[in-house]
């Protein structure tokens, strides 16, 4: 492996922190995420900054960071530092985004339980980020406006009394918050119900996405939702909206759960079945075919039809299994088909 | 490449269709997808036309090119520059670019008021070019367009005591 994320192994080796699945919520709703864009007053925005001046932002930002709650004790890692193999990494446990590929300059810290992560010079200057298992978007508010007032005692940020925090982009103005579920929606997926619902969380001005891969395709079921604006209503409005919406989806995907369980158990079971019986056997197994039986065994879990391995596990096989971190796993360069054995290796493993 | 059923927007999606056996390759916007059934309504409400930025971008795309070009004093970023990449260079860009900014703005954030939390160490506010006036003027209009017209009638007497202020104080 190469010695420049050497860093990095022993933050992979630890598992992140929302993907401990707590309580009945879990079994629709992954994790609720909170993120801030911050911006300081007396730089220009990262993408029109000197290289000497993204070296002050991240120097300085760093260092007043690891002194607030949070991210004292935080593991830093310089994105021009760590290859692109790491950065991969980074992107697969959800604590930086893929973001402008080739920024210098640009760093991110991550707090010793994973749950709350600081991306400096990305599209922002600072992009506060706090992410907890299960519906917990309060929670996952409370710690990142925590962290954000302790930042802003220490450096002065742009901001004007009428439009809020200034943002690189107008999307994110006003507040500079993004709120977000991600759910698992098996059972909705499968239903007529969708299209409607989706119109209706759209008309709440919440926005789906499918939490992997670009645009329209959903993998494993999975969803994303986020507010749509970020001007104009209080945080707690925005958080408050979203929790909404994802609550209504999650009494939705139950009623849809219950309906086919009484319906067509047969199908239902044998689906499970069949996708616990590949993953546990398989020799050869590709990310998109692990992702959509995942999704199968997953909502086994819930139907109280599959026992091991259990959500949390389940969960952190959504991360473990992903390319980077399989190569850094296994501490050597994978091509695609020994990436594919290596996982059902993995995968194996978990089922037994 | 613009799409190929309106000719007008941005191709978003390439679809293929088998017709007797002859695979039709065509590239379509999502609207023109929707509305010929090729697109669930599903599928577009997670692609990228509902994304905020998406419509950012088609927004600056029509707001067509600012003749004569403005910049920041500050950083130096052109509007036009700005239409292309739908990203501001400095907090300053903020002030210069505001009259245009406004109306972007309240298209895709459906307000232009900020109701959050407050910077917590007075940051330099912005100043607003117009002050006061121009505030209560966005918020008339705002007001008549809500049709909240006891509103609107307040916010008309409030500027008009300003702006015979302004006056006097002028002379």
């Amino acid at each position: 492996m190469n010695p420049d994320d050497a860093g990095i192994i022993g933050l992979l080796q630890q598992p992140a922190g929302w993907t401990n699945a707590a309580g009945r919520e879990a079994e629709t709703i992954l994790s609720s995420r909170v993120r801030l864009a911050r911006n300081l007053q007396n730089y220009n925005f990262p993408g029109r900054c000197r290289e000497s001046e993204r070296r002050e932002i991240l120097d300085f930002s760093k260092d007043q960071a690891l002194k607030v709650n949070y991210l004292n004790g935080a593991s830093f890692f310089s994105l021009d530092g760590i290859t692109k193999l790491g950065r991969r990494a980074l992107e697969e446990r959800r604590m930086t985004s893929s973001g402008p590929a080739e920024q210098l300059q640009a760093g991110v810290l991550i707090s010793p339980e994973q749950n709350v992560s600081l991306m400096i010079n990305e599209e922002d200057h600072l992009r506060l980020q706090s992410i907890f298992p299960g519906l917990d978007l309060l929670e996952a508010f409370r710690v990142a406006d925590q962290v954000d007032d302790q930042l802003q005692e220490r450096m002065e940020v742009a901001f004007s009394a009428d439009r809020g925090f200034l943002t690189v982009c107008p999307s994110n103005l006003g507040t500079g918050l993004r709120a977000s579920v991600l759910m698992h929606l098996p059972a909705l997926a499968m239903s007529e119900k969708m299209d409607g619902l989706m119109e209706d969380i759209s008309q709440k001005g919440i926005v789906a996405r499918g939490a992997y891969g670009e645009g329209s395709r959903v993998k494993a079921n999975l969803f994303q939702f986020s507010n749509r604006t970020s001007l104009g209503k209080s945080e707690l409005e925005i958080v408050e909206e979203v929790e909404q919406a994802a609550r209504s989806l999650q009494s939705e995907e139950n009623k849809q759960r219950d309906d086919l369980w009484s319906r067509s158990r047969p199908e239902l079971e044998d689906r499970v079945f069949r996708a616990r019986a590949i993953l546990s056997q398989a020799r050869v197994l590709s990310m998109e075919e692990f992702l959509s039986l995942w999704s199968a065994v997953r909502l086994g879990i819930s139907l109280g039809l599959v026992t091991i391995p259990k959500l949390a596990d389940l969960n952190r096989m959504l991360i473990s299994m992903q390319p980077a971190h399989l190569q850094f796993a296994c501490d050597r360069t994978l091509d695609a088909t020994q990436e594919e054995i290596e996982r059902a290796d993995r995968v194996r493993a978990m089922f037994s | 490449m613009l799409c190929q059923s309106c000719h007008k927007k941005q191709a978003t999606l390439s679809y293929t269709e088998i017709k007797a056996g002859q695979a039709r390759h065509r590239m379509l916007c999502e609207e023109c997808a929707l509305s010929q059934g090729l697109l669930s309504p599903m599928e577009a409400a997670i692609s990228g036309l509902s994304d905020l930025l998406t419509q950012l971008m088609m927004e600056l795309t029509d707001s067509g090119p600012a003749r004569p070009d403005i910049s920041c004093s500050r950083c130096g970023l052109s509007w036009s520059q700005f239409q292309k990449t739908g990203r501001l260079g400095c907090p300053g860009c903020y002030r210069d670019f505001s009259e245009k900014l406004e109306p972007l703005v309240m298209r895709i954030q459906h307000s232009d008021r900020h109701l959050g939390k407050p910077a917590k160490k007075a940051a330099v506010q912005l100043p607003v070019a117009g002050g006061q006036a121009v505030i209560l003027k966005r918020q008339l209009n705002a007001a008549v367009e809500k049709e909240q017209f006891e509103l609107a009638a307040t916010l008309r007497d409030r500027l008009k005591v300003l702006e015979s202020e302004q006056v006097r104080s002028r002379d």
